[in-house]
């Protein structure tokens, strides 16, 4: 009776052979078939044809014949032709005897769950080929430990591994040595795990060593229990647009550096212009002559500084700039900075306090270049602060290193510019808002060259309106010998013994300018604007120094050189003069047979060394002319 | 005041500028304290130029190695 009214399963029994004996209303509506239709028919024609044809049905009885019990799932067939996934246990019915007796067979339909699982297997494997097909993204699973369990296409092209070079292998070999000795994979995964989700840019490893810059998704997959079961990752490569955006940052910042060039070179134009025109018109001995020299000298000075920065610059982008280490008091640097740095200090008329020992903080440095570094530091410290401010110097030994601090109470840093203050050409301020001038190389400078005396420069401020301070640390050194200590620079403008000059310039002005301060100190002179008339000067004055300008038309400076050094005879200098200062320039300078290089604009300390005679040792040795 | 004795401390020297009420204009004295913070010697003028000032300290010790 049960059985009779059982319409969820096919409920039925076979004879030995296969055939229908028992037919119930289940199986009415699962197979269509009324029970008159079917019993007594075999029951392969429940069966599609190709399992029939590999003789399945024959199969299930034997096994249940043999087994006791045989459970399939598979296609069956209804009445109408119609196919439907069906779930079957035929059991064995046998005699106390143990004979064979036949079967009962109990099938249900299960076509709903079959084609919601191949719904859902073809969804994944849709998903899987959309997956495997992306190819500008890695996009791969790990297990809740952080191990590769897939990969696609994409992971390939980006990170250089296979498939199954990968799978089984730990993520981590994706992060750079500092990043996993610092823990960063694992705290990405923990951080996807508490939050869901994680994201990062940053630097990737590839399989061959070469860095990515990837932005990165990790997401925490959970089961319906919410149980981890490991974590989706996605990686972008955007090196190119990081390069990219590096480029257009570059040249934003290469834009406003010749706008602020043009300004800056303006500047002390324009009171040179002014001064020469006074000048001309003011008579000889007029009082105000002496300040419009102080003038062109203070403004050219700082006209030359300008482009000294931007040659130092050049040289450490291109790593040609020289430091000459020698063991010095750091002092001495900072006497000599606070001496350059005056003029700035004094127009805004800041108090300046200097708290520094009198010896004990000897650093193996180059002075020249140190002396640089602090100027920079103090002049900036100069224009960040409004008038009337005051800045504070500092030095002190600690820790077995020199440290000097300057410290401003002026306009600050705020704390997004901080970390960028170093970063050549930035000044933190819009064109209209700068007040101090400046070109945004100096602490770009400052910083390198510090490096490059194995110490660091850093930068604190609280913030705007709130000063700032600059710390430079460089390690002691032990104190050197006497012998060890520089010889000190000669004074400027120094006068020697009075020599016989030859002055080769095509620039008249520059000749005359050169000519009438060689005079004031005392020297005979002559000047030639060109080689030819050089070489027939040369022979008739006997010159004791040759000052050769490197850039004239016809016969060049190196071409007169040679000459010069062709005509053999008395004993003279051959000094070159060029705007160009690279390494290159002065060895082919060398070459052509000069004893010295030195680079316009001339100031007068390089021309008083240019005219002290050679010592013992110093390889300006001259050459001998007629 | 004028110094009196060899100087044999560190001093921490301080360049002000003082200003002129009358006319604005600008000079430059010299300080230098102690390490306690006591006035220990002082510029006898004043200097047009912060140069000159500094050139004046240096006569009384400042910049000179210890």
């Amino acid at each position: 009776m049960l059985v009779e009214q059982t319409k969820d399963y096919a409920l039925f029994v076979l004879d030995p052979e296969g055939r229908v004996m028992t037919w119930n209303p289940g199986a009415q509506r699962i197979k269509q078939y009324a029970a008159s239709e079917i019993i007594g028919r075999h029951f392969s024609d429940f069966y599609p044809r190709e399992a029939i044809e590999r003789g399945w049905p024959q199969h299930e009885l034997k096994l249940a014949a043999a087994e006791g019990r045989f459970e399939d799932e598979g296609w069956r067939v209804r009445k109408d032709g119609s196919r439907f996934w069906a779930s079957v246990v035929i059991t064995a019915l046998r005699g106390e005897d143990g004979k064979l007796l036949g079967f009962s067979k109990i099938t249900r339909d299960l076509t709903d769950r079959k084609l919601h699982e191949e719904a859902l297997r073809q969804s994944e494997e849709r998903f899987r080929l959309l997956v495997d097909g992306v190819v500008d993204y890695a996009v791969y699973m790990l297990d809740a430990e952080g191990i590769v369990s897939s990969w696609n296409v994409g992971a390939e092209r980006i990170k250089g591994y296979r498939r199954d070079e990968i799978i089984g292998k730990h993520f981590s070999r994706f992060y750079t040595a500092d990043e996993r000795e610092a823990g960063r994979p694992w705290e990405e995964l923990t951080l996807a795990r508490r939050n869901g989700r994680a994201e990062d840019e940053g630097w990737r490893v590839r399989k061959d060593g070469s860095r990515f810059w990837a932005r990165v998704v990790v997401t925490a997959l959970h089961d319906a229990e919410g149980q981890l079961r490991g974590f989706a990752k996605v990686t972008q490569d955007l090196t190119q647009q990081r390069e990219l955006r590096n480029l257009q940052r570059a040249a934003q910042q290469v834009n406003e550096f010749v706008a602020m060039l043009a300004h800056e070179l303006r500047n002390p134009l324009a009171p040179i212009r002014s001064a020469v025109q006074v000048l001309q018109k003011l008579p000889p001995g007029d009082p105000s002559v002496p300040a419009m020299y102080k003038t062109l000298e203070r403004q050219s000075g700082q006209l030359a500084r300008i482009v000294d920065d931007m040659i130092d610059i050049s040289r450490i982008t291109r790593g040609v700039l020289e430091i000459r280490k020698q063991p010095m008091e750091l002092a001495e640097a900072l006497h000599a900075a606070l001496e350059s740095a005056a003029p700035e200090v004094q127009a805004r008329r800041h108090t300046i306090e200097v708290d520094v020992p009198r010896g004990g903080l000897q650093v193996s440095g180059d002075l020249h270049r140190l002396t640089q570094v602090l100027t920079n530091l103090l002049n900036n410290a100069a224009r960040y602060t409004p008038e009337g401010g005051r800045i504070t110097v500092k030095a002190a030994a600690e820790a077995g290193s020199a440290v000097l601090r300057v410290i401003d109470n002026g306009r600050g840093i705020s704390p997004e510019l901080l970390p960028r203050i170093f970063d050549m050409f930035v000044q933190g301020r819009t064109a209209l808002e700068r007040v101090g001038g400046g070109l945004g190389i100096g602490l770009a400078l400052a910083r390198r060259i510090a490096e490059m005396h194995d110490g660091r420069l850093e930068a604190l401020s609280a913030g705007d309106g709130r000063g700032a301070e600059f710390v430079l640390r460089l390690p002691l050194c032990e104190a050197a010998s006497e012998a060890a200590t520089p010889a000190r620079e000669p004074a400027v403008g120094k006068r020697h013994a009075a020599m016989r000059v030859l002055i080769v310039d095509d620039n008249n002005d520059a000749a005359a300018a050169l000519e009438l301060l060689l005079r004031s100190l005392g020297h005979e002179t002559r000047v030639a604007h060109d080689g030819a008339a050089a070489l027939a000067t040369a022979g008739e004055f006997a010159p004791d120094l040759v000052l050769l300008d490197i850039g004239m038309p016809g016969l060049d400076g190196y071409e007169v050189a040679r000459r010069l050094r062709a005509l053999g005879g008395r004993r003279f200098r051959l000094v070159a003069l060029t705007g160009w200062g690279q390494e290159a320039d002065r060895k082919r300078s060398e070459e052509a047979g000069f004893d010295q290089h030195l680079v316009k604009p001339l100031d007068v300390e390089e021309l008083s060394r240019a005219l002290a005679p050679p010592e013992a040792g110093d390889d300006r040795n001259g050459a001998t002319l007629h | 005041m004028a110094p009196t004795d060899r100087i044999q401390l560190p001093f921490r020297w301080e360049f002000a500028p003082e200003e002129n009420p009358a006319d604005r204009s600008v000079r430059w004295r010299w300080k230098a304290y102690s390490q306690a913070g006591r006035l220990a010697l002082q510029s006898k003028v004043a200097f047009e130029t912060l140069t000159q000032c500094m050139e004046d300290a240096k006569e009384n010790g400042y910049g000179q190695p210890g």
